[in-house]
């Protein structure tokens, strides 16, 4: 939840989502700093993406909203705290 | 009021107007970045510039603060308290400029797409950007100690160095807004200040640079 406050991307997966989906995501999400990735199996979705104060569901690593709520969201507008750091990654 | 001072009165008038209008004019039309600057578009030099090198610039904080945290050296922990300084607060900088301009802090495209080096390096282990360190590497500058630690980092941010002067160059060549320009050539002329003053101290340290 902290690193949301410093402007973070929280992308949450299920054992529902393909693996081709969550390794794409995975990919995404080293190369972009300022964002994380989780499995969270008791969410109602497969993928979803989270920043402060903002969510969505996604149906695919392809979907257009993917790009567009990285865009929008890391180190956003959003941000509680803009400046401070996040040294976050790709969590089994 | 006299007719001379009525007169002198409007001819100031007059001309405070003109003047006003004149800085107006030049205001709008002046490129050079003190003045009212046209908003860059995200798939710019200077959008991509301030997006990657915020990036590149982190990383080199954190290395700094590392080093410090391994060593008692004075001036190794110096240097890396300047670097870590400076490169912060450029990099508070530049992501301010995003805000300003209402643009994204990250693109679809690579790195360095902007100056036509987009997918040119492939990121590999968290080195996003040329120069940039791995996580490998940070992870062992993490264990190193003493004169190892002094070591290791002087040859990671002599790599990171030279990543980042060849960006400023590209932005110094491409950016059109003014003060960035600047800052990018302050950044090429301040660290290759600083490649010097490494190779120095690792020659001191019976080291070399990373081949």
């Amino acid at each position: 939840m902290h690193s949301l406050e410093h402007g973070a991307v929280w992308v949450t997966y299920t054992d529902k989502a393909s693996k081709a989906d969550v390794e794409a995501l995975a990919a995404k999400v080293k190369q972009t700093p300022y964002s994380l990735m989780s499995p969270y199996e008791s969410q109602a979705a497969p993928l979803i993406l989270s920043a402060w104060g903002h969510q969505v569901t996604v149906r695919s690593a392809k979907d257009p909203e993917v790009d567009k709520f990285f865009s929008d969201f890391v180190q956003g507008p959003q941000t509680p705290e803009p400046g401070a750091s996040c040294t976050g990654g790709v969590m089994k | 009021m006299s007719r001379r001072v009525a007169g002198w009165a409007a001819g100031a008038a007059a001309a405070v107007l003109v003047a006003a209008g004149g800085i107006t004019y030049a205001v709008a039309d002046s490129g050079d970045g003190t003045a009212a600057v046209k908003t860059p578009a995200a798939d710019s030099a200077d959008a991509g510039f301030a997006r990657d090198m915020a990036v590149h610039h982190q990383q080199a904080v954190e290395m700094s603060y590392i080093v410090r945290d391994r060593t008692k050296d004075e001036d190794v922990r110096r240097l890396a308290y300047d670097i870590a300084q400076t490169q912060a607060n450029q990099r508070g900088m530049l992501l301010g400029w995003l805000d300003l301009w209402g643009l994204p802090k990250v693109s679809a495209d690579p790195p360095m797409t902007w100056m036509g080096m987009g997918g040119m390096v492939t990121p590999k282990d968290g080195s996003l950007m040329p120069g940039m360190a791995t996580d490998t590497q940070l992870s062992k500058l993490r264990t190193l100690s003493g004169k190892q630690a002094e070591v290791f980092y002087l040859q990671l941010m002599t790599n990171h160095h030279k990543g980042g002067i060849h960006m400023a160059e590209g932005c110094v060549a491409k950016c059109t807004v003014g003060v960035e320009k600047r800052l990018a050539q302050g950044m090429v002329d301040a660290q290759q200040s600083e490649l010097q003053v490494m190779a120095g101290m690792l020659k001191e340290r019976g080291a070399e640079p990373l081949s």
